[in-house]
């Protein structure tokens, strides 16, 4: 039986569209990342079973989808980390925090989407380790105080972590201080973050010794190729704490 | 014997290679564009590693052994690394020939080094040699599989001309990706499509299909005038005139030789299954 090259071509585009259009049909098609939050399973807190998990809110999440998904308006967000009211919070990541406030925190201070989490957590009574220090914009705490749900512990917590900055007036100085920021971080060359797509490889080859990992994570050394906020997350160990412990072996802290 | 007046090349093969080749570029354009917020809704703004089919390939072992994908690479890659190993099984590496926007620019650049060097365009590299570095892809597809195995990152991306052919205008492409660009464009004009020749890993995947395809190029030798055109119109440099079926691991079935293209004699060259 001959083919020739048009019935190939009919064959061609209709395996591959027709083939997508099946894929997506399944629901196999996926492109992206899923950006939906992991859900609270039993056991994490009484009566929020269910919940979607505000330690699983990624650096990559707009504004507008930790509104979306956690249910806090967008307004109480803004106001809550002092953000221009011209800023496109559909755009603006949580992850962008961190080099909003320039030069106004110290070292070993950061407002960034570590703020996000502790803040959508306290701000809908779901649960979140007050281990590590994570720091919040005044505002922010003024908001959570005000809806008066807190226990002591939390607003101790809160009273040792709050800081008093400001954000730039409007989204054109918020774009020039990230600007900078960037430029900064390109010319240091830093490659001491562990984000989400940090692998155990990585972090090995950062220098950071096989039993060091094993001791942070309290379990056997994972596969390299794993990502250690997936490992993190199917093993229900907190990203925050595992990611800063990392952090401190990389940069010798 | 019926003889065909003029023999041209695939209108339809160049009409699908354009094709493709715009669609990849708006979609990497607005993949750019929904960063910044301004993407085209009826567009799909996918990275060019969700909608690349060797991101599926390498993320394979990662897969089987743990459940969860290399950096980057999204269960689309994978859906689409079987839809194109389903086609390779029919018509060989298609896919190469018709599809990738690589082969496209460097078969565009290839034009402009016909018209400079003629006759001695695709002629330049000693057989001896050139027979060696056509196995070169393997060791680079070896490489690739082992490094993202062992890395669960998309090492090659750095080197990827694929990647920086549609990325150069972000910053987010590494200098050896650029330069690997750069040298396949240039290489383009003395050789055609010298990526795919020597050092397309999944080129070299797909190439192996060609032993086991379902519909093979075949020459009628019966019909045959020996006018070697087949032999000479092949991009790869297959010596088809020589050939009952082409079984070559190069062969990218663009079917540029075959009877509805550039063979002047009809139903001699033909993509087939069985004898006839």
């Amino acid at each position: 039986m001959k083919m020739n090259a048009r019935i190939m071509t009919i064959v061609v585009l209709v395996v591959l569209f027709g083939g997508i259009a099946l894929a997506t049909a399944l629901g196999l098609w996926n492109t992206e990342n899923t950006r939906t939050p992991t859900r609270l399973e039993k056991g994490d807190a009484a009566g929020e079973y269910g919940e979607y998990n505000p330690e699983d809110i990624r650096g990559s999440y707009t504004f507008t989808e930790v509104s979306k998904f956690f249910e806090i308006p967008l307004d109480e967000l803004r106001l809550a980390f002092g953000l221009p009211e011209d800023i496109d919070m559909t755009v603006f990541r949580t992850g962008d925090l961190e080099s909003l406030y320039g030069d106004q925190l110290s070292e070993d201070q950061e407002i960034g989407n570590g703020s996000v989490k502790l803040f959508v957590a306290l701000y809908k009574g779901l649960p979140f380790p007050l281990t590590e220090p994570e720091y919040l914009p005044e505002a922010a705490a003024e908001i959570l105080k005000a809806r008066g749900n807190l226990d002591d512990e939390t607003l101790a917590f809160l009273d040792q972590y709050t800081l008093q900055v400001t954000a730039p007036e409007n989204a054109e100085a918020v774009e020039a201080v990230q600007a900078e920021a960037e430029e900064e971080h390109t010319e240091s060359g830093s490659a001491e973050s562990v984000n989400g797509n940090t692998t155990f490889k990585q972090v090995l080859d950062a220098g950071v010794p096989e039993e060091r990992i094993v001791e942070i994570l309290g379990m056997e050394m994972p596969n390299h190729i794993l990502t250690v906020k997936n490992f993190c997350l199917e093993n229900g160990l907190p990203f925050s704490t595992v990611k800063g412990a990392l952090e401190a072996e990389i940069t010798g802290e | 014997m019926q003889k065909k007046k003029t023999s041209k090349k695939l209108w339809i093969r160049s009409a699908v290679q354009i094709f493709f080749f715009g669609l990849i570029a708006l979609i990497a354009v607005n993949h750019s564009l929904a960063e910044e917020g301004r993407g085209i809704a009826f567009l799909s703004s996918a990275s060019l590693h969700a909608i690349c089919p060797f991101g599926g390939v390498v993320t394979l072992y990662q897969l089987v052994t743990t459940g969860t994908f290399v950096q980057k690479i999204h269960e689309s890659s994978v859906v689409l690394a079987g839809l194109v190993l389903l086609l390779a099984i029919l018509f060989g590496p298609v896919f190469c020939g018709w599809v990738c926007p690589l082969g496209t620019v460097q078969e565009w650049f290839g034009k402009l080094g016909k018209k400079i060097f003629r006759k001695r365009y695709n002629h330049f590299i000693p057989q001896k040699i050139d027979r060696v570095l056509r196995y070169l892809r393997y060791l680079v597809l070896g490489w690739v599989i082992y490094m993202t195995a062992i890395s669960g990152t998309l090492i090659f991306s750095n080197l990827d001309p694929y990647y920086a052919l549609f990325h150069f205008w972000t910053g987010e492409v590494a200098v050896t990706g650029m330069i690997v660009l750069g040298v396949t464009l240039l290489g383009s004009l003395v050789v055609e499509r010298p990526w795919c020749k020597y050092a397309c890993p999944y080129g070299a995947l797909l190439g192996v299909t060609n032993l086991f395809r379902v519909f093979k190029i075949r020459r009628k030798e019966s019909s045959c005038i020996s006018c070697n055109l087949c032999s000479e119109d092949c991009p790869m440099n297959i010596q088809v005139s020589q050939k009952k079926v082409v079984r070559d691991h190069q062969c990218i079935s663009c079917l540029e030789c075959t009877s509805e293209a550039v063979c002047p004699v009809a139903d001699t060259v033909v993509l087939s299954i069985g004898e006839k």
